[in-house]
């Protein structure tokens, strides 16, 4: 998984999923990630750039500028890579082999 | 707090800040808006998980580094200090607040003190550019400004200040854009801008050439006011502003940065002398500023200055006599007002939190009681006397960093409500700000903090013999002896000069507040009028201006009288000439003393209410016919006519320079009572009244307007008459006599406050330093006391006792903090009015004060002392 250990962290999936479907700049990020998760997930700016750092390192995300008249935003936005939107899959996969085993479990209710 | 947070981020995240700062500064400040929208709570929560995600990325970036490097035992005791200090924290909570409050005061007024006075400013090489100005040749003070004639020759003759330019302040009128507004500009002889050293940012700046006879008006102005009338376009280059009615080209506009001499000002100008003004040398309005030449040195140029005024002096004795030239750094020039007001602020702050770190040493050597056991165990089984000290010193450093830490967030805190609490128009206040010089500087009193609290306790429990210290009952194992007493005293004694210092500044204030300002401030509603552009060129159009309005205003539903003056009183000193007495000339080759003089309309004493003590007032036919009147105050009458230089009634005077009237002559008819003229702090009270008629030459005005109602609630209307009488005028410093009060009463006020807080929160932490001394002496002799009741002492007797013991120790405190006040004060002279430093009545004031608090700090345990029940300690042993 291009350096980063598995499983993703949270923060670190959180903004792989933000990132699959537009690209985004930091504080847009993690608007996204709170409203998805209804708050249950509040990246701090330190978290997230903690993260970016660590995923732009490990190519799973890269730097596009930002575009231009968006105000006082971050001058960068940021782009799911293919390795990272492959690290996000992979991770959603072990996520779904999880629920699927404590459904085995009867921990979860079965699928009607 | 964003620029507190992007600094730790260079700080603390290095590998994330080098490519991310900025943006996550943005996203923070983003952040925290959504935040402060939801309210207070939502965004000191959002604050709150924002450090603490910080300090965790902080820690785990740094600590595989920090382990490196490190010697291990030394990491090892770090863990075990924040092992000990979690462990206990109801202590550490305690001392943490402490030392952050005290941090963080330091902080705050250290910001201020880095961005007023240590900060290079922001020109080019500020350390080479020196003010020059006219001082008196007995003390150097009493600095003034020079004429342009002697700036001229002093300008043609230096060889080590080049390049130079003389400069001084002025507010015109921009008509043409809305409004009309004030402006405040410089012009100056020589180009200021070329003397700071800055380019600007647009166009360029003026030179020698637009300052000839002819060329055409040219002007720099400021960046902000290129945003607000040409909302940055560079067509404002060339285009024609009309600034006091003549129109003037913008030829360049200066960068965002560049605020000089202060940030108020909106244009840079060349001043255009004619031949008589460029020679006169009566009319003092220039200040100097050059920069040294390659090579030169300061006592160069200031020995340099010293020989070009003797040569001046003896050229001109009259203009020069007793006069030499100073030569000060720019940067000490701006803020010499308020300097000392910021260094004996520091100081203040420095002593509280010196006596918060002897109620902290005092707190961890009552928490060493528990731990003589543990010490001397480790010292039992081989830890060495200097290894022990070093755990003690790194848990107290420990405390002392994360004090800190805590500190420069309640610092910046502090400094935004300093900012708002310091008085209006201190220099560079703006540039206040928490940078790396002042997290350096909390980081060393952090460590200082540290050392200064720890090293006492440290020390102590090191000493001891670890068999003598296992043997020891845990409850009295330490805190005997004097250390605890002399930490009392020693608090005691700082509280007692920062007492001593805001009982001076008290008595200060009131006497000032109870200072007669001669004049009556009740409902009084004061504005200014400058008179400019062609339609004013001649004096009878201004006459006639000036009286027309104060005639309307007298009119206003509610108005008592009306008048107008050259200058409000307490507003400022404002104009003065030499008063030259026609029977009596000066004698040749000195220089007559100079005095304020107020160009006034003939109703103002009445309008004013300030009192005649004799003679007569001026009136409306006064220098229509035969020579002119003028009214003098009654220090000019005792400064001039003594005792035995006969009635200044009926005298005639002239003012200025033989060769520079302001007015031909004029016979004195009346003395009216002193009013203060600059400040009610100040001495000021020198004036010489003439009308308008015998000064017509004067364009500013302050019209003063006296009501039975509210002042405030004239403004509007006297803001339309004056826009009926004329459109193109604008006016300024519209407010009540009251304010122009309060904002002269402002520094003091603001220094006596900050002062007296100070002051109050060391008494309280001096009370609390004694009463944990006296609960701690009582908790180890409760045995005592039983068994002294148990033996027949009365309660009174054993409170008697606690009280005698605690208080000698605090009379000691008290007698060294009176010599420490007499001494310190000396340093605050300047900020007091009336009162000597070292005032008796103050002194015994704030010993008596202290006296009683610590009193009362005794009397509290010695209470609890007779509530010792004699059978159950007798039962306990």
């Amino acid at each position: 998984m291009a350096g980063l250990p598995s499983p993703l962290t949270t923060p670190v999936f959180q903004i792989l999923l933000s990132l699959a479907d537009a690209d985004r700049h930091g504080y847009a990020v993690i608007q996204d990630v709170a409203a998805r998760t209804q708050g249950e997930v509040r990246l701090t700016a330190s978290t997230l750039y903690a993260a970016i750092k660590r995923l732009l390192e490990a190519r799973l995300i890269q730097e596009v500028e930002a575009p231009a008249g968006t105000g006082g935003a971050p001058r960068r936005c940021y782009r799911l890579t293919r390795e990272g939107r492959r690290a996000a899959r992979e991770e959603a996969e072990r996520m779904a082999r999880a629920v699927a085993m404590a459904r085995d479990k009867r921990l979860l209710p079965r699928k009607a | 707090m964003i620029r507190v947070y992007r600094l730790l981020v260079r700080l603390l995240l290095p590998g994330v800040a080098a490519r991310h700062a900025d943006d996550m500064a943005e996203t923070a400040a983003r952040l925290a808006a959504d935040a402060r929208a939801a309210g207070s709570v939502a965004l000191a929560r959002y604050w709150l998980s924002e450090w603490r995600a910080l300090a965790r990325l902080a820690w785990s970036e740094r600590s595989p580094r920090t382990a490196g490097f490190m010697p291990s035992h030394l990491a090892r005791d770090v863990r075990y200090s924040l092992r000990l200090l979690v462990r206990t924290p109801g202590v550490s909570g305690v001392a943490l607040l402490t030392i952050a409050l005290g941090i963080g005061a330091n902080t705050a007024i250290f910001s201020i003190i880095n961005g007023v006075l240590l900060r290079p400013l922001p020109l080019a090489d500020p350390d080479r550019l020196l003010v020059v100005q006219h001082a008196s040749m007995s003390d150097r003070t009493q600095l003034g400004s020079l004429s342009p004639g002697n700036f001229f020759d002093v300008q043609r003759a230096s060889r080590l200040l080049q390049p130079m330019a003389g400069c001084s302040g002025a507010t015109v009128t921009l008509t043409g854009r809305g409004d009309p507004e004030r402006l405040q500009g410089i012009v100056s002889s020589g180009s200021v801008l070329e003397v700071t050293g800055v380019q600007p940012a647009i166009g360029r700046i003026f030179t020698g050439a637009d300052q000839t006879a002819g060329s055409p008006r040219v002007a720099v102005i400021s960046h902000r006011l290129w945003q607000r009338l040409f909302a940055g376009s560079k067509d404002a280059l060339g285009q024609a502003l009309t600034l006091g009615g003549v129109p003037v080209t913008v030829i360049g506009v200066m960068p965002a940065a560049f605020a000089f001499p202060d940030p108020t000002v909106d244009f840079w100008a060349p001043e255009l002398l004619t031949p008589p003004q460029r020679a006169s040398r009566t009319e003092y309005y220039l200040t100097i500023l050059g920069r040294l030449a390659p090579g030169a040195t300061a006592g160069a140029a200031r020995a340099e200055l010293d020989t070009i005024m003797a040569g001046l002096r003896s050229a001109f004795p009259q203009a020069n006599g007793g006069v030499v030239l100073e030569a000060t750094p720019l940067s000490e020039a701006l803020v010499s007002d308020v300097t000392q007001l910021l260094w004996v602020l520091m100081a203040s702050v420095g002593c509280v939190l010196l006596i918060a770190c002897a109620n902290l040493a005092n707190l961890l050597l009552a928490k060493a009681a528990g731990r003589g056991r543990e010490i001397a165990i480790r010292q039992a089984i081989g830890a060495d006397r200097g290894r022990v000290i070093r755990q003690l010193l790194v848990e107290s450093l420990v405390l002392g960093l994360a004090g800190g830490a805590a500190g420069i967030a309640i610092g910046s805190v502090f400094l935004d409500a300093l900012v708002a609490w310091l008085p209006a128009g201190i220099p560079r206040i703006a540039e206040a700000s928490i940078d790396l010089r002042v997290l350096l500087f909390t980081v060393v009193v952090s460590v200082a903090t540290g050392l200064v609290f720890g090293i006492t306790p440290a020390v102590q429990l090191a000493r001891k013999a670890p068999a003598s210290a296992l043997r020891e009952d845990p409850r009295t194992a330490t805190g005997r002896g004097p250390l605890r007493a002399v930490l009392v005293a020693a608090e005691l004694a700082l509280a007692l000069v920062l007492l001593a210092g805001a009982g001076l500044l008290i008595r200060s204030f009131a006497l000032m507040q109870r200072v007669d300002p001669g004049f009556s401030t009740d409902r009084l509603l004061t504005f200014q009028v400058r008179m400019e552009g062609p339609s004013y060129a001649q004096a009878p159009a201004r006459i006639a201006f000036v009286n027309a309005v104060v005639e309307r205003l007298k009119t206003l539903p509610g108005v008592i009288d009306a008048a107008a003056g050259s200058n409000a009183p307490i507003a400022g000193r404002g104009t003065g000439a030499w008063l030259n007495i026609l029977a009596r000339p000066w004698p040749a080759g000195t220089t007559p003393p100079g005095v304020p003089y107020r160009v006034i309309t003939p109703g103002y004493f009445k309008a004013m209410q300030i009192p005649l003590l004799r003679g007569r007032l001026l009136t409306e036919s006064d220098g229509l016919t035969g020579t002119p009147s003028v009214v003098i105050s009654e220090s000019v009458a005792r400064r001039f006519w003594g005792p035995d230089a006969g009635d200044p009634i009926g005298a005639e005077i002239y003012m200025g320079a033989p060769d520079n009237k302001l007015f031909e002559r004029a016979t004195i008819v009346g003395i009216v009572k002193d009013v203060k003229l600059a400040g009610l702090g100040s001495p000021l009270t020198d004036a010489v009244y003439g009308l308008n008629t015998l000064m017509p030459w004067w364009r500013s005005f302050t019209f003063a307007v006296r009501t039975s109602g509210d002042p405030a609630a004239l403004a509007p209307a006297a803001r339309q008459i004056v826009r009926t009488a004329d459109p193109r005028l604008a006016i300024t410093a519209l407010q009540a006599m009251t304010d122009i009060v309060n904002t002269s009463l402002a520094p003091a006020r603001a220094s006596m406050r900050l002062l007296t807080l100070f002051a109050a929160v060391a008494v309280l932490m001096a009370a609390v330093g004694v009463f944990g001394v006296m609960s701690y002496t009582v908790n180890l002799r409760a045995r005592e006391m039983g068994i002294r009741m148990a033996l027949g002492a009365r309660p009174s007797e054993v409170r008697r006792m606690v009280v005698v013991d605690g208080m000698r120790h605090a009379l000691i405190g008290v007698a060294l903090g009176v010599g420490g006040a007499v001494w310190v004060t000396r340093a605050m002279a300047s900020l007091l009015y009336e009162v000597k430093p070292g005032d008796p009545a103050t002194l015994a004031a704030a010993a008596g004060l202290l006296i009683v608090t610590a009193a009362i700090a005794c009397y509290l345990p010695a209470r609890r002392a007779t509530r010792v029940d004699p059978l159950i300690v007798l039962r306990t042993e």
